[in-house]
C-alpha cells in the first residue's frame, strides 16, 4: 500500500519525501490542476528541482492535470500533457477525458491515474476509462463506504487509491458548481472553490467578516480561527439559528480503518492538502507512514496511537475529524 | 432548411408521492412537449416507484406519442444501483440518458443521450 503525500510547493514535497511518502503530487502554477491558489504550485525551476530530490531519493512523482479545459483554453491543457510526458513523471492524474485521450495517444506510454475529479465511483465506469484510455490507477471519490470501496476493488480492472486524511467537503468530487453561484468560477474549470480575488476578509465590531463574491459566508469572534472560505463550510442563518448549516468543517481520518483498507486491496492511500504548509505535510506523512507500516507488519493487532490521533486532529479543519461516508453504521 | 426545434421534459428531480408522480405524467402526455425524460437521477432510496412502473410510464408516454428517454442515477455505488442500472441499459425500447460514466460504459456501441452530470466540457471529450 502505497502513501501519496500533498506538494503544494517545494518545501512541502521535500517534506513529504523526507518523512516517508511513497509518491508525492503535484502540479503546474495554473488552473490545470484542481489546487489553483495564489503562490501554490510549481514553475519550471521549481519543479526541476523537485523532480530531483524525488528521485534521488526513490520517491515517486504524480502530475495533477485535473481540471477540465473548455474550447478556448484546451490548448495549455494538451501543453501541459506534453510537459509532464517530457518531465518523465511517474503519473499524470487526469479527469477530463479529452485530456485522458490526448494522452493515451500522443504518449502511450505515460502512466494515467484517474483523478478524483472524474467522479467514478463505480467499476463499470472505471472498466470505460479502462477500456479506453488504459488507465492504471483510479482515485475514488469520498463518497462510498467501506464495503463499497471492497466491492469496487474486487471488481475492478485498475488499482484503486483512497483518500486517507484531509479536508472533507460533502460533495462528489468533479460535481460541485456551487461556489460557482457567487465567484462565475468553478473547481472544475477554474481549479478552486474559493479564488483568491473573490475572498474578503473585514474587521467588524462583530467581528471577522469572511465574504465569499459579496456574499457574506462566516463571523468568527476573537480567538476563533477562520477556516478556509468556502460556501459548504460557512455558517448561515436558518430558521432563526445561525450554524454550519451545510457540512461543520471536518477532516476525514481513517487511521481506525487501516486495516481494512489494507485488506480490502487498496492500493494506495492519498493525503489531502496540497494547500496546507510543509509542517503540515511532514507531521501528516510521518504518521501515515508509522501506521501503513504497523499496520502491514501486524495488521491483526495494529491500532492507532494515542498520540497519533491527537496531532492529526490538531491540524484538522474545525480541529475534529470523521470516518466520513467510509462509515455508515445504519446501513 | 429549417428544423423545427424539439421540446423536451426533464426528469423529475424531486421526491413526489407516487400518486404526484402518476398525476403529473397524465398531463405530460397531453401536452405538447416532445421528449420526456423519465425515471430516478437523483437518489437510490427513493423507491416510491419501482422500476418497473417506470417502465410501465414510459409505455403511456410512448404510446400517447411521446418520445421517452430513461434516465438514469447520477451517482452509482451500490451493486444494486449497477444491477437497476443495467436493466435500463439493456432496455431495446427506449434511449437511455447517461448521468454517470458506469452508464456510458454499459451503453457503449448503441445510441445513448449524454445527461449533464457526466463532465462535457470539450470538443474532444465528445
Amino acid at each position: 500500500m502505497e502513501l501519496v503525500c500533498p506538494a503544494g510547493n517545494l518545501p512541502s514535497l521535500k517534506a513529504a519525501v523526507d518523512n516517508g511518502a511513497d509518491a508525492v503530487y503535484f502540479g503546474f502554477r495554473d488552473d490545470t490542476n484542481a489546487r489553483h491558489f495564489a503562490g501554490l504550485n510549481f514553475g519550471p525551476a521549481k519543479m526541476a528541482e523537485g523532480i530531483k530530490y524525488a528521485r534521488q531519493r526513490g520517491v515517486k512523482l504524480f502530475l495533477a492535470l485535473n481540471t477540465y479545459p473548455q474550447p478556448g483554453n484546451w490548448s495549455r491543457w494538451q501543453q501541459a500533457v506534453d510537459q509532464a510526458a517530457d518531465l518523465g513523471v511517474d503519473a499524470l492524474i487526469a479527469a477530463d477525458i479529452g485530456v485522458l485521450d490526448y494522452a493515451a495517444e500522443k504518449h502511450p506510454g505515460l502512466n494515467l491515474h484517474l483523478s478524483v475529479q472524474s467522479s467514478a465511483t463505480n467499476y463499470e465506469a472505471l472498466q470505460f476509462y479502462m477500456d479506453h484510455f488504459g488507465i492504471k490507477r483510479a482515485v475514488l471519490p469520498r463518497v462510498p463506504s467501506l464495503g463499497q470501496v471492497k466491492h469496487v476493488v474486487e471488481s475492478s480492472p485498475v488499482e484503486v487509491e483512497v483518500f486517507g486524511f484531509g479536508s472533507l467537503c460533502v460533495m462528489v468530487e468533479g460535481r460541485c458548481i456551487l461556489s460557482s453561484y457567487a465567484t462565475g468560477r468553478s473547481p472544475n474549470t477554474y481549479g478552486a472553490c474559493s479564488p483568491a480575488s473573490h475572498v474578503e476578509w473585514k474587521e467588524t465590531p462583530q467581528g471577522l467578516e469572511t465574504r465569499l463574491g459579496g456574499v457574506l459566508i462566516e463571523r468568527t469572534g476573537k480567538g476563533e480561527t477562520a477556516g478556509y472560505p468556502t460556501f459548504c463550510k460557512g455558517s448561515f442563518c436558518v430558521g432563526g439559528n445561525t450554524y454550519h448549516a451545510i457540512e461543520e468543517p471536518t477532516s476525514l481520518n481513517t487511521l481506525e480503518i487501516l486495516p481494512q483498507l489494507l485488506d480490502a486491496g487498496v492500493s494506495a492511500i492519498k493525503i489531502e492538502g496540497r494547500q496546507r504548509s510543509p509542517v503540515y505535510v511532514a507531521q501528516v506523512a510521518r504518521i501515515w507512514r508509522a501506521a501503513i507500516d504497523a499496520c502491514k507488519r501486524d495488521p491483526q493487532h495494529y491500532k492507532p496511537q494515542a498520540d497519533w490521533l491527537a496531532e492529526l486532529g490538531k491540524v484538522s479543519e474545525g480541529t475534529q475529524t470523521t470516518l466520513g461516508a467510509y462509515s455508515r453504521p445504519w446501513q | 432548411m429549417s428544423v423545427q426545434p424539439k421540446l423536451s421534459l426533464g426528469p423529475i428531480l424531486y421526491y413526489w408521492s407516487k400518486e404526484d408522480v402518476l398525476a403529473f405524467y397524465e398531463r405530460v402526455a397531453d401536452s405538447p412537449v416532445d421528449i420526456v425524460y423519465l425515471g430516478e437521477s437523483v437518489c437510490s432510496k427513493r423507491n416510491l416507484l419501482k422500476l418497473d412502473d417506470w417502465f410501465e410510464l414510459a409505455d403511456k408516454l410512448a404510446a400517447a406519442g411521446k418520445e421517452v428517454v430513461l434516465s438514469s442515477l447520477a451517482l452509482l455505488e451500490a451493486e444494486s444501483e449497477l444491477k437497476r442500472l443495467r436493466r435500463i441499459c439493456s432496455n431495446d425500447t427506449y434511449l437511455v440518458e447517461a448521468n454517470d460514466m458506469g452508464a456510458v460504459h454499459l451503453m457503449q456501441g448503441r445510441p445513448f443521450v449524454v445527461g449533464h452530470s457526466v463532465n462535457v466540457y470539450n470538443d474532444r471529450t465528445g
